[in-house]
């Protein structure tokens, strides 16, 4: 089944090579990029794993069981790998050995990618932008300083960034986690489990309903929006000067503990919040409803607002 | 007798200082015995402290991920994203020179289970971190070193607060999440720059 | 938490613990090593702490208890050293601290009975509720209180004040 011998392999390279080499030999030239197209039979329910450094990746999901890839590469870059291994097909660009690229676009690969539209996917990207559609399975995406754009297809997403943002439709996803340094966070929909880390991202969720929440910041603020907790559903967030904003749908039946040291709790329902006995800040704690979830807020300097209802 | 410059008990006892320094720093001896082998903690109560000892209620998840792996796993311990399949360790392996001589800059765990593993994993990942770093273009590079200083900044932040107000859970919480964001950081760049890395082919 | 984070804890309230064993076993050297062992259980302890309550309440809830083990392992030191006690204290008092009248009041402080001086330094000086010494002494609530009022007139009359209104 699987059409990447080594021998092929080592053709392919030989042959790309070939190819290359007069770029090599004479500097001097502009290299162009050339058209690069490959395709290979994917398992439809497989796992799909794309890595490149520099230019663009653009996933679609489709109905046929196989892998196409097609789009340019620079001039610099050595080849494209694409293999399949019994459930797993991977799509890999690869740069010549010793360089990292350079920051000009001999090192791009600009890819339209589609996989079979039920695939696991795992892309790890360093500053190439990601656009990203109709995929079901699970998504996990990392990158550098590359652009996550498009939707989550409905599953479950596990994306990080160190300084690119994050754009993401979720909607039918059950489970996001999220990771940023500094990239900016735009999330929608996912309803039920939602894992958040920032450093000095903003991060604005638009999210369904809750089970479970953790949010922790350092100096981004973060703001969600969600249609309401679930029963016993918990909504954790820590922030050191970030401001941190939960707005719900409904009133919550929870218990709420929300601690500020120095930054301003302002809420919109249940009662004022108080300045601390012992030390300074403030506290906001109180049954809303029937109680059973939990909503608890910590922040340092950053303010928390907490609101529910119209 | 002298006279009382109080009008009651209450108020002479409240005003008494409830600080009081002792005459020597007491902190060598303690960090010494909190970072001695795993005997003390089966001689300090049984199964019960061995039971408690090496897992740690944290609420931030990736070190609650860690708490159920094997301590040979640093994977668990350092890694976000177990998914990967690339422990720490391995990321190491590949790329790490000898290991760096532990640092006063380096931080020391006293979870005496993972004593030595962690602070020389610690130690490595920082310096896979300051390799990695290298890699990358100036303009990401400059983000990422920016967003270490507000991490350490909103450290430093955090204890100086702590030493005017002690009686605050909530800064000892978010103390520990800075220091895991700290760890995070590394990894997150660690993980992310690896298709950098010069391939075999 | 790291080994640094839990120094800068150690920093932020040694003074505390260390000013609640001090008073509670009138030994400056016992002092030492009952917060040296405190700060070691509380760091064991560290992964049941919550986080909810007070930090200061958990140490000094482990404090008292570290105390209350001293002395089942250690009867013979019952002898309590004033003058070592005075100038412990003395040291930590701000300078314009008017420090005869409150060294007067911790010399009282410490000629009092065991259990009146236990309770008046945990409800009087650091503030707990009957409630929370009584659960740290191990004591009954009722017993607190009567020993509270023991305490408290006992210092009345050694230092002329007038008593609160009980």
């Amino acid at each position: 089944m699987n059409a990447n011998t080594p021998k092929n392999h080592a053709m392919r390279c030989a042959t790309l090579t070939a190819l290359l080499l007069p770029a090599f030999a004479l500097p001097a030239l502009a290299a162009a990029s050339r058209p690069f197209s490959a395709q290979k039979p994917a398992d439809p329910t497989g796992t799909v794993e794309i890595i490149d450094v520099e230019g663009s990746i653009d996933i679609a999901g489709w109905d046929q069981p196989s892998v196409e890839v097609t789009g340019t590469i620079g001039a610099k870059v050595e080849r494209v790998d694409v293999a399949s291994s019994g459930n797993r097909t991977t799509v890999r660009v690869v740069l010549p050995r010793g360089s990292n690229g350079g920051g000009d676009d001999d090192y791009e690969a600009h890819l339209k990618i589609r996989v079979p539209q039920k695939s696991q996917l795992e892309v790890s990207l360093v500053s190439a932008d990601l656009r990203l559609a109709g995929v079901a399975g699970t998504a996990h995406l990392q990158t550098v300083s590359g652009e996550i754009n498009g939707d989550g297809g409905g599953g479950d997403l596990e994306v990080a960034s160190v300084s690119g943002d994050i754009h993401l439709s979720a909607r039918g996803s059950h489970s996001g986690r999220f990771k940023t340094v500094s990239g900016d966070l735009v999330i929608s929909g996912v309803d039920g489990d939602v894992q958040l880390s920032t450093v000095s991202g903003d991060a604005r969720l638009t999210l369904g309903t809750l089970s479970r929440a953790q949010l922790s910041s350092v100096s981004g603020d973060v703001n969600v929006t969600a249609n309401g907790l679930a029963a016993a559903g918990q909504l954790a967030a820590d922030s050191v000067s970030g401001d941190v904003g939960v707005h719900l749908g409904a009133v919550p039946d929870a218990d709420i503990d929300v601690q500020a040291f120095s930054g301003e709790i302002h809420n919109c329902f249940g009662p004022k919040a108080v300045e601390e006995q012992y030390g300074p800040g403030s506290r906001l704690s109180f049954r809303s409803g029937k109680g059973g979830g939990h909503i608890q807020i910590d922040s340092k300097s950053g303010d928390v607002t907490l609101c529910a209802g119209k | 007798m002298t006279t009382p410059r109080f009008t009651t008990i209450e108020d002479a006892l409240a005003s008494l200082p409830r600080a009081v320094q002792p005459a020597r720093d007491l902190w060598p001896a303690i960090s010494r015995e909190l970072a001695a082998p795993p005997a003390d903690v089966a001689l300090a109560g049984g199964a019960a402290a061995r039971d408690t000892a090496p897992r740690f209620a944290l609420k931030s998840w990736p070190l609650a991920l860690a708490a159920s792996l094997a301590v040979a796993s640093l994977a668990g311990a350092l890694c976000w994203s177990v998914w990967r399949e690339r422990p720490a360790a391995a990321l190491v392996a590949r790329t790490a020179p000898a290991p760096a001589p532990v640092t006063a800059r380096t931080l020391v765990n006293f979870e005496p289970l993972h004593n030595a593993e962690y602070v020389s994993a610690r130690s490595d990942l920082e310096q896979v971190f300051n390799e990695r770093l290298k890699l990358l273009a100036p303009a990401t590079r400059a983000r990422i070193q920016a967003d270490l200083e507000t991490i350490r900044k909103a450290n430093a932040d955090i204890r100086a607060a702590l030493g005017k107000d002690p009686a605050s859970p909530l800064l000892l919480k978010l103390l520990q999440n800075t220091g895991q964001q700290e760890i995070d950081l590394y990894t997150s760049v660690a993980q992310t720059t690896e298709p950098m890395l010069a391939r075999r082919t | 938490m790291e080994g640094q984070d839990f120094e800068a804890l150690y920093r932020a309230h040694v003074g505390q613990v260390y000013g609640l064993c001090l008073r509670l076993t009138g030994q400056p050297a016992l002092a030492e090593d009952c917060t040296q062992e405190c700060f070691i259980k509380a760091w064991r302890a560290l992964p049941g702490f919550e986080g909810r309550s007070q930090m200061a309440t958990w140490l000094h809830r482990i404090a008292v208890n570290t105390v209350l083990g001293l002395r089942r392992r250690r009867p013979g030191d019952a002898l309590r050293d004033a003058a070592l006690l005075d100038d412990a204290i003395a040291e930590a008092l701000p300078s314009g601290d008017d420090a005869p009248g409150t060294l007067d009041l911790e010399a009282a402080l410490d000629r009092l009975p065991q259990g009146a001086r236990d309770v008046l330094v945990l409800v009087g000086v650091y503030g707990h509720s009957h409630e929370a010494a009584a659960s740290m002494l191990g004591i009954a609530v009722g017993t607190s209180k009567a020993q509270l009022h023991r305490g408290r007139r006992l210092l009345a009359r050694q230092l002329g004040i007038g008593m609160e209104a009980a």
